[in-house]
């Protein structure tokens, strides 16, 4: 919750930012922006109050480089399987060789640091992706580095297998793994570099906000890789944001990720892109406060498919079982329905399989409970192997749903057998069967009136509504009114007790006097 | 063809004329006018007897035959028959009336007498009728109109006419049975029919005319040898198509009449001797320790010939060693058929086959409770979370399953839980958390969700090994993945669990053989083979097991099981046990049949079937319908999980018409005809019949498919006789047409159904999952999203040779391993 305090903080960033911070149309000319970012991106992370100040005085931790300027400390711990057959020597060389050729594709933009896995690095060696993302933030945090990088080499049958997979310290995060292949001894170094180059994951930090569009800065930005294709964030690629909550003395005390959102790069600058949000939610990303930062790490959907599990918000979080998700390439609109939608079905576990999209890695997951959208995010499949959402609980609005639908069919089956039973009973008139007409009648009599059909939906509705008030759901309260009033408005129109009454009346004419 | 003045015609002139020539012959009948002779009486050596047509379609006539071989034709002439005799007597009894009677009787009596001097007649065709007199003393013969009949059959036999000899005959014995000579005319019509039937081959349709032939004259000259010829003839080709039974009855049926017939010695004394052949060899083959051989050659040597004195011995001792059981039934496993579901047959079939880790004990008030084979404990621990299992390290050496290890038993668990293998089971592995092996003989479920029963779910895992008659190769619903699968398990083959194997499938003939057989030295011996034989019909069923050519039936329809109830003959032969629990009928909608979709449809047919009448009518055949009664559910009636608050949906058919039409507005005007499955079992056929004429009256056409059908996958409705023991579990697949709880399969449901399902599955208290039950039969009953018919009571009939079956048995072969099938055989000829 934002305080008028933070809030006011906050501004006065901005407002730093805003007007020391270069735009994106001042990037047109690199060499000019070359010094100022830097100082002034350091100035709005750093906060502004004399009090901070005074305490900053005290600690006076030695002054890093400015951001744009900061290359990543890259610990890269390379595991040779046996199985692989290097010999010592080999082993050297396929160090060396790949010590070059990371330093040539990366430059300065890494302060690299590779060798044979340590002892903790050799445990998460052996089983790369079995690991999730706490046990590498457990095992490497304490590093002085900014990311952890692990490259295996092993060999089945003639064939080199390489995986990498990196840990990053500013987010806390561990992506996915790569895996390449080599056919030849020779080819291995240059493989791994492009396993390990393809694992790095490029970071950068809020820098500028303004309305829906963001500006961040690019850690490293200025130093760029020899290669254009390994220029982080190009346009249309995608980042994750984070916060970053600080301490006084400014270390890390907690990140938290900000779910169902992604940045889309709409401009890319030497060391500053612009991008919108993507997100589940309406503002999704506050702005940098004096000891929160807004980080974003590149997104790389990697994976064939990423499991959705989808759970029912609630004490016991139960998987939602058989609801039916929509993946979508868009919001559908009115004017847009988007026909083009891939329909699934969660299992038991609550589970869905979203395939990977490369042509279009952002989809919308629509999750439907009968009539009512539950929920409606954004993910990107293959970026990550689980992902998990929690949804209202919906189960009393669709008891709801399911009740006035058998109201419904009950009604048509009463219109019908009412329609019937008076087109028999005209039909008995006619041929002056009486008797007939009264049995016609009487099974009209006994046909469920419209005061038994409103009690029992209103019934119905008061059982509902007072579990939906208890869940404290106040969207299912309205949708549950609003189904009792439909079935209720149909009831009206169509069993009006008039009608009965008009059709004793025509009878009563009909029949012989005395 | 012409014929001369004295043919057999007595029409217009011609009569005239025969007329004439009696008066001039005769001379001395006073009141007729004497006319010119110009013609003479015709002998009756020159006379042709009526044809066939004059004798059935003109007035009959007889013929006075004179003593000068003339022929006089009259209408017939009375007394008759034998009218000269009548005569004769009367003269005789008046003349000795006249010795002792008064003067004025004398008188009388004398102009009787004078009376019976002659034979009055009435000539045909003569205007007046006048009547003549001829005097009896030149009367030679009268032939009478039967005697014609007679003498024309007797001259059409000659000709081999049978056909109008009989015409003639049968005619006679209309009018007069009593005549002289009929009978052996007839008869001897009977052999020429006997005969001719015999020259053409058909022997049986000849020997319905010996028969005949025989009831009415014993002594008939030759009809033994008659007998002998036919029933030699159908004996001999019953022999050759091995219908022993037929060839005995022939044989029997041919010694009741001759005794000592040279036919029957020579066919029985042949098949004396094969049958010594058989019981010699068998005795060879029981020696050798090969019993099964022995049986057969038992069971052949009393099929060749019954009455064999050595056989009984022999056949006890052999057939109560290695026990067969006969089973009639009416339809196979092998049959072809296009219905979704396991039918009966294949029921029947994986009960023998296949042993699973539950299985239901008995019904007490709808619930189920559940036995197992393989157990010896299984304990639940940890609050219910964790399930102990303790393996059985015995058997009885009767029992037909295995001894097995946790490895035996572990294995088709783990397929159960292992989502990529095709017996993957969504809802076992919804609930198990893990699986522990504490030692060969104990391991342990872990659950994450505590299952408000354990058995119910375990209860269709089946131990049958992978690839094998009776594993999960062979159930429905697998496909060809689970061969694949086989294939890559095959090496590591586990225990056989036991029960019984498919041994032999002919085309009228399953053998089930136990897989474990009885160790000698036992004191009693179990059904070592199970063996059905399939019949066309009920009642060619009954047949069968009356002549003994079955011990078991066990699904007969209601009307023969109550027929036989009121049959003390019967009782005294054979035990009815009633099934445990009835067989619930219901149809059930496929969900992925788009018109079915639409709920006014559905209950367009729901109110269109008239249940009361077709389980009384068809099903039952029983006006007070005392073995059945229509349901609201798809379970038991007396489930705990019915709804009592859920009513009955009445016969209306302008209902049904008003659902109809509302129907087929949403589906544009027309609904498509639909297509429907139902089981191969007749029974079902005929309910549907009149299900399907129900249908029709409200406008909804309704097709059968048949087995050849080419898209046997598309079908509309199913009509389905089941046992829902446990609603909880049951419910979910019966709906979705499915083998097992498939979430998958639950798209076609709206979600507030699929929710109530899965609501209902994952409940693990009982109370909750009762009353889950009850709101989701409400629910389903108003949805219509299936059509309950009725339940009804099925009975198994045992001969009296079985014995050790359960009294309320589950189902057709519950325990079947500790039945005791005693010797017994038809020993008298049928």
């Amino acid at each position: 919750m934002t305080t008028d305090r933070t809030m006011s903080l906050m501004l006065a960033v901005l407002l730093l930012a805003i007007v020391s911070s270069p735009s994106i149309a001042d990037e047109a000319v690199p060499e000019a922006a070359a010094e100022t970012p830097a100082a002034e991106t350091e100035t709005a992370a750093q906060g502004t109050t004399e009090t901070e100040a005074v305490e900053s005085k005290d600690e006076k931790p030695p002054e890093p480089p400015p951001y744009i300027l900061r290359p990543y400390r890259v610990r890269v711990g390379i595991f040779v399987r046996p199985a692989a057959r290097i010999s010592a020597s080999g082993h050297a060389e396929l160090l060396s060789e790949t010590t070059t050729a990371l330093n040539a594709r990366f430059r300065q933009g890494w302060e690299l640091d590779l060798g044979d896995v340590e002892t903790e690095e050799r445990r998460f060696a052996r089983s790369l992706a079995d690991f999730g993302e706490s046990a590498w933030t457990e095992a490497f945090r304490t590093l002085d580095v900014d990311k952890v990088i692990l490259g295996v080499v092993t060999k089945v049958g003639a064939r080199f297998e390489i995986e990498a997979r990196e840990w990053d310290a500013d987010s806390q995060t561990a992506g996915v793994t790569q895996r390449r292949h080599a056919w030849e001894a020779r080819e291995v170094p240059l493989v791994l570099a492009d396993a390990v180059g393809a694992a790095f994951r490029a970071s950068a930090r809020l820098d500028v906000l303004e309305g829906d569009e963001y500006e961040f800065l690019i850690r490293g930005g200025e130093l760029p890789p020899a290669e254009r294709s390994l220029t982080p964030f190009p346009v249309g690629s995608y980042l994750i944001p984070y916060l970053r909550y600080l301490d006084r003395s400014r270390k890390l005390r907690s990140i938290q990720r900000i779910p169902w959102t992604y940045l889309q790069v709409d401009e890319q600058g030497r060391h500053r892109i612009r991008a919108h949000a993507v997100s589940a939610f309406r503002a999704p990303i506050p702005g940098a406060r004096r000891r929160v930062e807004v980080g974003a790490i590149a997104v790389r959907p990697d994976l064939s498919e990423t499991e959705l599990t989808i759970m029912s918000r609630g004490e016991a979080r139960l998987p939602l079982a058989a609801a039916r998700v929509d993946l979508v390439p868009r919001l559908p609109t009115r004017d847009d329905p988007v026909e083009e939608r891939v329909e699934l079905v969660t299992d038991r576990n609550g589970l869905i399989r979203v395939p990977a999209n490369p042509e279009n890695p952002l989809q919308f997951a629509l999750i439907h409970s009968g009539q009512a959208l539950l929920a409606r995010v954004p993910l990107i499949p293959g970026m990550a192997s689980q992902l998990e959402l929690e949804v209202p609980n919906d189960a009393a609005r669709l008891l709801v749903e399911g009740e006035v639908s058998l109201f419904q069919g009950e009604l048509i089956d009463i219109v019908a057998r009412r329609e019937v039973l008076m087109a028999r009973a005209r039909n008995a008139a006619r041929q002056n069967r009486w008797d007939d007409v009264d049995q016609f009648l009487l099974e009209l009599q006994e046909l469920p009136t419209l005061r038994e059909f409103e009690q029992r939906v209103e019934t119905l509705q008061v059982r509902a509504v007072f579990e939906a008030q208890q869940a404290k759901d106040r969207v299912a309260e309205s949708r549950i009114k609003r189904l009792c009033q439909s079935i209720r408005d149909a009831a009206a129109r169509n069993l009006d007790p008039i009608r009965i009454q008009e059709f004793r009346r025509e009878m009563n004419e009909l029949r012989p006097r005395g | 063809m012409s014929r001369s003045l004295f043919s057999t015609s007595y029409d217009g002139p011609q009569g005239m004329r025969l007329l004439a020539v009696v008066l001039l012959m005769l001379g001395f009948c006073s009141f007729v006018t004497a006319q010119e002779p110009d013609e003479e009486l015709p002998k009756l050596a020159e006379m042709e007897l009526p044809s066939v047509e004059d004798l059935l379609t003109k007035p009959p006539r007889d013929w006075i035959i004179l003593n000068s071989d003339e022929v006089v034709i009259a209408e017939p002439v009375a007394p008759r028959p034998d009218t000269l005799a009548k005569i004769a007597e009367m003269v005789e009894e008046k003349t000795a009336a006249r010795r002792n009677a008064s003067a004025e009787e004398r008188e009388t009596l004398q102009t009787e007498l004078n009376e019976l001097q002659y034979l009055y007649l009435i000539l045909p065709d003569v205007r007046g009728a006048p009547e003549v007199r001829i005097p009896v003393r030149r009367v030679k013969e009268i032939w009478h109109h039967e005697d014609l009949m007679i003498r024309r059959a007797d001259a059409l036999i000659q000709e081999q006419d049978l056909v109008r000899s009989m015409e003639l005959l049968n005619r006679l014995q209309l009018t007069r049975p009593d005549w002289p000579g009929l009978a052996e005319a007839h008869n001897q019509t009977l052999r020429l029919d006997a005969e001719l039937k015999t020259g053409k081959g058909q022997h049986e349709a000849a020997l319905v005319v010996l028969n005949e032939l025989f009831r009415r004259d014993k002594e008939f000259p030759n009809l033994a040898e008659l007998f002998g010829e036919s029933i030699g003839s159908l004996v001999t080709s019953a022999l050759d198509a091995g219908d022993y039974r037929r060839a005995h009855f022939f044989l029997n049926d041919l010694r009741k009449r001759f005794p000592d017939h040279p036919v029957y010695q020579s066919h029985a004394g042949e098949l004396l001797r094969q049958a010594r052949e058989h019981v010699s060899a068998g005795q060879a083959a029981f020696d050798a320790g090969e019993y099964r051989t022995a049986t057969l050659h038992a069971e052949d040597a009393a099929r060749i010939w019954p009455p064999t004195p050595e056989l009984k011995a022999f056949h006890r001792v052999a057939s109560e060693r290695y026990q067969r059981l006969h089973v009639g039934v009416l339809e196979s496993p092998m049959d072809p058929h296009v219905f979704p579901f396991s039918t009966n047959a294949e029921e029947r079939e994986a009960r023998l086959t296949t042993l699973t880790l539950f299985e239901v004990d008995r019904v007490r008030d709808g619930t189920a409770y559940y036995r197992t084979r393989f157990f010896d404990e299984w304990e639940p621990t940890d609050l219910g979370r964790e399930m102990r299992f303790t393996l059985r390290q015995f058997r009885q050496p009767s029992e037909m399953q295995q001894v097995l290890t946790t490895s035996d038993v572990v294995r088709p668990l783990l397929r159960r839980l292992d989502p990529k293998h095709p017996e993957f089971d969504e809802r076992l592995a919804s609930y198990v958390d893990s699986l522990v092996i504490h030692s060969p003989s104990e391991f342990s479920l872990i659950f994450h969700r505590v299952p408000p029963r354990v058995e119910p779910l375990l209860a269709d895992v089946s131990l049958g090994l992978l690839g094998e008659s009776g594993g999960f190769g062979t159930q429905p619903g697998f496909g060809g993945g689970a061969e694949d699968t086989a294939e890559e398990d095959a090496p590591s083959l586990g225990v056989d669990p036991g029960g019984f194997a498919l041994r032999d499938a002919g085309e009228r003939i399953m053998s089930y053989e136990r897989k474990l057989a009885e160790p000698n030295g036992l004191p009693q011996y179990h059904v070592a083979e199970v063996v059905e034989h399939q019949y066309d019909g009920f009642e060619p069923l009954l047949q069968g097991l009356l002549r003994g050519e079955v011990s078991v039936v066990p699904d007969f329809p209601d009307w023969i099981i109550r027929r036989m109830q009121s049959d003390e003959v019967f009782l005294r032969k054979f035990f009815i046990l009633p099934y445990a629990a009835p067989t619930t009928h219901a149809i059930y909608f496929n969900p992925k049949s788009r018109p079915l979709r639409i709920r006014e449809l559905r209950r367009a047919l729901a109110y269109a079937i008239d249940r009361e009448k077709v389980l009384r009518d068809v099903i039952l055949r029983d006006e007070k319908a005392l073995h059945g009664r229509v349901v609201n559910g798809p379970f038991l009636a007396n489930s705990p999980a019915r709804n009592v608050l859920v009513g009955r949906r009445p016969y209306d058919l302008s209902s049904g018409l008003a659902m109809a039409l509302a129907a087929s507005r949403q589906l544009k005007g027309k609904i498509p005809k639909l297509r429907m499955v139902v089981s191969p079992r007749k029974l079902d056929r005929a309910a549907l019949d009149e299900i399907l004429s129900g249908w029709k009256r409200i406008g909804i056409e309704v097709e059968i498919l048949e087995a050849d059908d080419p898209n046997p996958g598309a079908w509309d409705l199913a009509y389905r006789s089941h046992q829902m023991f446990e609603p909880a579990v049951e419910l979910w697949p019966a709906l979705t047409a499915a083998t097992r709880a498939r979430i998958a399969d639950l798209a076609p449901f709206p979600d507030w159904l699929s929710q109530e399902l899965i609501q209902l599955d994952r409940t693990s208290d009982q109370s909750r999952s009762i009353e889950a039950l009850h709101s989701l039969h409400d629910h389903l009953w108003t949805d219509a999203a299936m059509i309950p018919l009725w339940e009804v009571d099925r009975f198994i009939v045992f001969r009296k040779n079985v014995r050790g079956f359960v009294e309320r048995p589950m189902h057709e072969y519950d325990k079947v391993d500790r039945w005791v099938v005693d010797s017994w055989y038809e020993s008298e000829l049928p």
